[in-house]
């Protein structure tokens, strides 16, 4: 978006006198060149990561929740530390692209996609945890409103935990299409350059044939900006009601209206929680 | 150049065989085609049917593997029996008496499965109460460490081979007159009697040994010397005004607890506008469950007890006119107490009662001498129609140890009891008949210490597959029939000592042969109905007072040379095992001690002062050591304990007893001794060391002690209650504020957010009677056997998982230090004091009609039923534990782990036998789902059916949940709100003792408390 234009009073927000043809050539190589070293490590120790996950995860499911070491008093306990956590990383991941991005921050093209990418899998691994932590993690959909033969069964309504089911399902596909919709003109570029012919076609369908006309554009920036403009409020009302989950409760100590602004402190310091 | 592979020449010259070859996917053809192929050649088969066959054969296989859940066989009547309607209970009048407790019982069998006891009302002695023993002596009769087989020097052997053994035995031993000794702890059954008459009358060298393992002997000899009966007396608790207690853990274990807890309960209640009750006075060293439930509790040392009996003698007599005793002083504050006491006791004359369960025949004489002065033989203690249900004679037993020792007896039998483990010198009564004794033959139904070291093991039927008679007060009897079919090759001892005796006849015929002529001679009755009533009685005697003619001046001479130097020990009883003969069962296990909520183990419980001066810490381990006897147990700090002793509960360290309870705790009867001629429950100059042992981990269900100055329970004094039947039982008022700077103050009760349910048809609530709970934990155990609660160990219980759906909440209370509410500090609130009042209060599922739980669900798992319960929907539930957290009463359990089927929780749900107590009305809940008290829902559809068959409403008190029925003190009134005059409405009185529990919260419970009141007067004794 931004042109060769730089602003005479300040330093420019890319050195090196590079042209665009060099920046795509700079933002593709990841893509089209092979892995390095630094990538395998990480992508093999995130594997791991995962598989252990998985394993710890088949095991709970095998044997039942109670290897979580909660109890009758302390119903819920790491899951829901966890849960809280994820939730606070995502929101300040879209905190950063999606306000900046209202407030008209060019600085924020920097680091945006990784913020945003950061909001999806944070929210995914926060939604994990819930998912998991329940006694019977194979009737989970039962807590979406879906039709069911199981007679005039339907979910409750009053349930802050069904709220919480909503305000996920809502962040997390905001916060997806929020993301998609920024990849798309990059995605378009890498279709663009593309010798084989398979991937082409793949990056072709990704890219929804974006072809970077003046149209496109222009409903690209229309699009972020609604999109930014119904992730600035999620954020809040997802954190809050993610602490209506102690708040509504009667349980002494949980049964508090602070809650919602704790929430949002942490939205801000994600480092911060957990108080 | 790359290098080529191949897998063998042919593919490396591509030949055509191998070409073809390889375009199919197996090698050879399927050899099936060759099969049928070769088979159709032949004229007797056809392919067809052989085709049918695979096909057949292949389908079966398939579904056989894809079958994941195993195959469980259920087999129907194919002629069904008489009066079994499956789905129908069938209910038998029996009775229990395994040495220890005695109830008349009803027992419940679904499909012939005995699964349930409730009490038989119309016993005179128990009244329908049956204590957590008895409850759970249901799960005993299914225990798989049962024999199952008789046993023939240690192997499984048959009943032939046995049976010719034995008597050939037998017959060798009378040949040459060698001593033949049956012994038993006490029998209460007559025809059990005569059969061990006709058994010594066949082989005259035999004599019956009965000794108790809890004994009482001293006070049948007490009685000896004072009126010249040997006897037990039955106690009439509800005639009494002052009751007295000298180390008698009445209301749970001594001699018959659940007759004395209903006669004590009575004297309790304060329904109806009653404005008195009695007063209760506890003398004892250890907190037990019937001290925690006095007015007032009076600490001392064992070895002081005496003193303290010949003190209130003294005391008594001044105001009798009586001559006083020699005794020695006590320290100034309990002097006061006893003095006060014995006032109490004169201005109460006929009307007091004093009891004292040393077992001491010098301690009980002067208590007779007590209870004479005061004239309460034949008003509030009857000798005339005794209590038979402790008849061991310790003087028998130690004649018979001796010549047991000297070698002179050539036979013994031993019948209901386990000396290995229960005598003071177990191991030495083992070594002697192991190699002193000819013929060792035991009874036990399953493996205990003394079985396993027995010649022969003649197993017995549990009490529920045989026949029984008792007779638990004179003129009172109760009998017992099978319920089940025996379950293992087992017989019942009083057939085998019969058939040894040569008179091969059936128990049954012999017992109605004896009803006939020894009982119906007296006054007719039938035996079919005395069948089906369970109960026969006799017109009971008419009680004569009596004085005491023993001289109280030896008596007193005894006591004074009792001493005792250092910390002393104190032997008890706990209200889950009691004397150790169901360990293996795991129900009692996991029964929380009512005191310190310990469960699956026993320890070292002391003082607070004395842990505090010794520096020792819960959990530590600790080796006790009195002589030549020492254990190593861990540390209980328990309140109410009396400064300078330290107690231990028998029971637990079985090694010969079943999985469940092998290795559990330490065994305490080695710290008991036969000295005296009695069996002494204490010890004295006992050494306690810490160890360099790791702390020991102790599963506790409550870890708190005190209620932090919330209203949980509410309890006032005798005295304030009757100048305000409100008094203690304040409202809570929530400050609301109206318009500007105006403010009401209102009850919680009368701000709603929702509107209130229609409760058309029924709508079911419960009382507590706080003032009737003594906390004996009987409607824990019921709750378990009702429900299919399941048992986790006590690991889980370590982890507060244990799944009880009803729990006895016990809280300690003294007067607040005011210098400490000024600090606020919160934590030191929490330290109860040396010496506390205790309270009990059961909690189940209130049943709220504001549920919290209800509306956190997002499954609407758990929802308001059209009847006022809170009901769980187990299909539905996901387990998001929601429902749990935003309980206030905290009464929710979650099935963390499978409970059932799982080698982890190896107790009665994880084989087949363990699980025919299930009851088949109760869904068993699988992992990951929440559960909770459901007001025994499936007893309410069972009572609307029956009476929607014939056509009528319910009647109030037709339906009771399984805790209701079970308590012993009738503390919970269960009944409909929606009908006027229902039990439930009466007591509902929220001007008097009335509330909710946790009111200001507005749940709308429809379970309520009615406040306690102690029969003190605030701030006028410590």
């Amino acid at each position: 978006m931004s042109g060769n234009h730089e602003s005479e009073v300040r330093n420019p927000l890319i050195l090196g006198n590079k042209t665009y043809h060099q920046m795509t050539e700079d933002i593709c190589r990841p893509i089209e060149g092979k892995a390095n070293k630094y990538w395998w490590v990480s992508f093999v120790i995130a594997f791991t990561t995962m598989i252990w996950g998985i394993t710890c995860l088949s095991y709970t499911i095998g044997t039942g929740i109670g290897s979580w070491g909660a109890n009758k008093t302390v119903g819920w306990a790491w899951d829901i530390t966890n849960f809280v956590w994820w939730i606070g990383i995502g929101h300040a991941g879209t905190l950063i692209s999606a306000i900046l991005l209202l407030f008209r921050q060019r600085w924020r093209m920097s680091i945006n996609r990784s913020a945003e990418a950061m909001t999806i899998f944070a929210v995914i691994c926060a939604g994990l945890f819930p998912l998991f932590h329940t006694g019977r993690p194979w009737l989970d959909y039962w807590m979406l409103p879906l039709p069911n033969q199981f007679g005039s069964l339907w979910v409750n309504f009053n349930s802050p935990l069904l709220w919480d089911v909503f305000a996920i399902s809502t962040y997390f596909s905001v916060s997806l299409v929020f993301w998609y919709l920024g990849l798309l003109p990059d995605l378009a570029t890498v279709r663009d350059r593309c010798v084989n012919p398979t991937k082409r076609f793949i990056y072709g369908l990704l890219s929804f044939g974006w072809k970077g006309t003046a149209r496109d554009w222009h409903r690209f920036e229309e699009v972020s900006l609604v999109l930014a403009g119904l992730s600035t409020p999620l954020v809040l009302s997802v954190h809050t009601i993610v602490s209506f989950d102690f708040a509504t409760s009667i349980v002494p100590g949980w049964h508090t209206t602070i809650f919602r602004l704790i929430s949002l402190r942490e939205r801000f310091s994600p480092d911060l929680q957990w108080y | 150049m790359s290098k080529k592979y191949w897998k063998g020449v042919e593919e490396l010259r591509n030949d055509a065989e191998f070409v073809r070859l390889k375009n199919n996917e197996f090698y050879e053809n399927l050899p099936l085609d060759q099969v049928i192929e070769k088979k159709a050649q032949d004229v007797n088969t056809t392919p067809r049917r052989d085709f049918l066959k695979f096909l057949g054969f292949s389908v079966a296989a398939a579904s056989l593997a894809a079958c994941e859940a195993p195959v469980r066989k259920t087999i129907p009547y194919l002629i069904r029996p008489d009066q079994i309607t499956p789905g129908i209970a069938n209910w038998y009048a029996s009775s229990y008496f395994d040495g220890y407790d005695y109830c008349s019982v009803i027992v419940k069998t679904r499909e012939g499965r005995p699964i349930k006891l409730e009490g038989n009302p119309l016993n005179a002695v128990t009244k329908g109460g049956v204590n957590a023993r008895v409850q759970a002596s249901i799960l005993s009769l299914y225990d798989d460490a049962r024999y199952k087989t008789p046993i023939s020097g240690g192997n499984p052997s048959s009943w032939e081979v046995t049976d010719k053994a034995i008597i050939e035995k037998l017959t060798a031993i009378a040949a040459k007159g060698g001593k033949i000794r049956i012994l038993s702890s006490t029998i209460i059954s007559p025809s059990t009697k005569k059969v061990i008459a006709d058994f010594a009358a066949k082989y005259p060298t035999t004599k019956h040994v009965v000794y108790d393992s809890v004994s009482a002997s001293a006070m049948r000899q007490a009685n000896q010397e004072s009126f010249g009966l040997n006897v037990i007396p039955s106690y009439n608790f509800d005639k009494a005004n002052v009751i007295v207690a000298l180390d008698a853990d009445f209301l749970v274990n001594w001699i018959s607890p659940v007759e004395h807890a209903r006669q004590y309960a009575e004297t309790r209640k304060l329904n109806g506008g009653k404005k008195s009750m009695s007063r209760h006075i506890q003398v004892e060293s250890a907190l037990s469950v019937t001290g925690s439930n006095a007015d007032l509790r009076i600490p001392v040392k064992p070895s002081q007890q005496g003193a303290v009996a010949a003190n209130l003698y003294n005391a008594v007599a001044a105001g009798t006119g009586a001559s006083a005793i020699a005794a020695s002083a006590l320290d100034a504050e309990t002097a006061k107490k006893i003095a006060s006491v014995a006032k109490e006791l004169l201005e109460n004359k006929g009307k007091s009662l004093v009891v004292c369960g040393v077992n001491n025949t010098a301690i009980q004489n002067v208590v007779n001498g007590i209870n004479s002065l005061l004239d309460n033989y034949g008003t509030t203690i009857d000798l005339d129609n005794a209590n038979h249900l402790r008849q061991g004679s310790d003087t028998d037993l130690t004649a018979f140890l001796d010549e047991l020792n000297k070698g002179e007896v050539a036979a013994v039998f031993v019948y209901n009891s386990n000396p290995v483990y229960t005598l003071p010198n177990g191991a030495a009564f083992a070594q002697d008949l192991t190699k002193k004794v000819e013929l060792s033959v035991s009874f036990s139904d399953r493996p205990d210490e003394t079985s396993a070291v027995c010649n022969y093991v003649s197993p017995d039927h549990h009490a529920f597959e045989s026949w029984s008679d008792a007779e638990p007060r004179t003129g009172i009897y109760s009998v017992g029939q099978p319920t089940i079919a025996p379950l293992f090759s087992t017989r019942q001892a009083e057939e085998s000592l019969l058939l040894w005796s040569g008179n091969p006849t059936n128990f049954h015929d012999y017992m109605a042969a004896y009803w006939s002529s020894a009982i119906f001679s007296k006054t007719s009755g039938s035996w079919n109905k005395v069948l089906q009533d369970g109960v026969f009685e006799l017109p009971a005697a008419v009680t004569k007072n009596y004085k005491t003619s023993a001289n109280l001046n030896t008596a007193a001479e005894t006591i004074g040379k009792m001493s005792a130097s250092g910390f002393e020990l104190v032997i008890y009883e706990k209200v889950g095992l009691g004397n150790g003969q169901q360990a293996n069962n795991p129900w009692l296990q996991e029964l929380p001690d009512p005191i310190s909520k310990v469960t699956w183990d026993n320890y070292i419980a002391v003082s607070p002062k004395d842990a505090r001066e010794k520096g020792w810490k819960q959990g530590n381990v600790v080796t006790v050591k009195a002589g030549t006897i020492s254990v190593k147990a861990p540390v209980v700090i328990q309140p109410g304990q009396a400064f300078g002793t330290a107690s231990l509960a028998i029971g637990y360290g079985r090694t010969v007893a079943g999985r469940v309870a092998d290795n559990r705790g330490v065994n305490a009867y080695p710290f008991t001794s036969l000295t005296g001629g009695n069996i002494n429950m204490s010890v004295g100059g006992v050494d306690i060391q810490k160890t360099a042992d790791e702390d020991y981990m102790l599963a506790a269900t409550q870890t708190h002690h005190t209620m932090m100055g919330r209203a949980i329970v509410k309890e006032t004094s005798l005295a304030e209650y009757i100048k305000d039947p409100k008094a203690g039982n304040e409202d809570e008022l929530l400050t609301i504020k109206v318009g500007k700077g105006e403010e009401v103050k209102k009850k919680a009760g009368d701000l709603n957010l929702w509107g209130d349910f229609d409760n058309g048809n029924h709508h079911w609530g419960m009382s507590i009677d706080l003032n009737s709970c003594i906390g004996c934990g009987a409607c824990v155990v019921a709750c378990t056997a009702e429900n299919n609660v399941s048992v986790v160990g006590k690991d889980e219980v370590n982890r507060s998982r244990e799944m009880h759906w009803i729990r006895i909440d016990r809280y300690y209370s003294s007067d607040a230090d005011p210098k400490e509410g000024e600090s606020g500090d919160i934590k030191k609130m929490e330290d109860p004091s040396d010496m506390p009042r205790v309270v009990f209060q059961p909690v189940m599922c209130q049943h709220c009609a504001h549920a919290p739980c209800e509306t956190v669900c997002p499954v609407i798992a758990t929802s308001h039923s059209s009847e006022g319960l809170n009901q769980m929907t187990y299909n539905r539930c996901v387990g998001t534990r929601y429902c749990a957290n935003n309980c206030p009463y905290k009464v929710r359990r979650f099935n963390w782990f499978r409970y059932t089927d799982n080698p982890q929780f190896d107790f009665n749900m994880n084989n087949d036998l363990g699980k025919m107590v299930l009851n088949p009305d109760v869904v068993v809940r699988s992992r990951g789902v929440m559960e909770k008290c459901s007001m025994c829902v499936q007893r309410l559809q069972d009572g609307k059916l029956t009476a929607k068959k014939e056509g009528r409403k319910l009647v109030d008190g037709e339906v009771k949940t399984a805790c209701a029925q079970s308590c012993p003190t009738h503390a919970i009134t269960f009944g409909d709100y929606n009908i006027p005059d229902s039990e439930l409405n009466k007591m509902w009185n929220p001007d008097e003792r009335s509330y909710h529990l946790l009111g200001e919260l507005n749940v709308q419970p429809n379970v309520y408390y009615q406040t306690k009141v102690r029969n003190i007067e605030e701030g006028k004794e410590a």
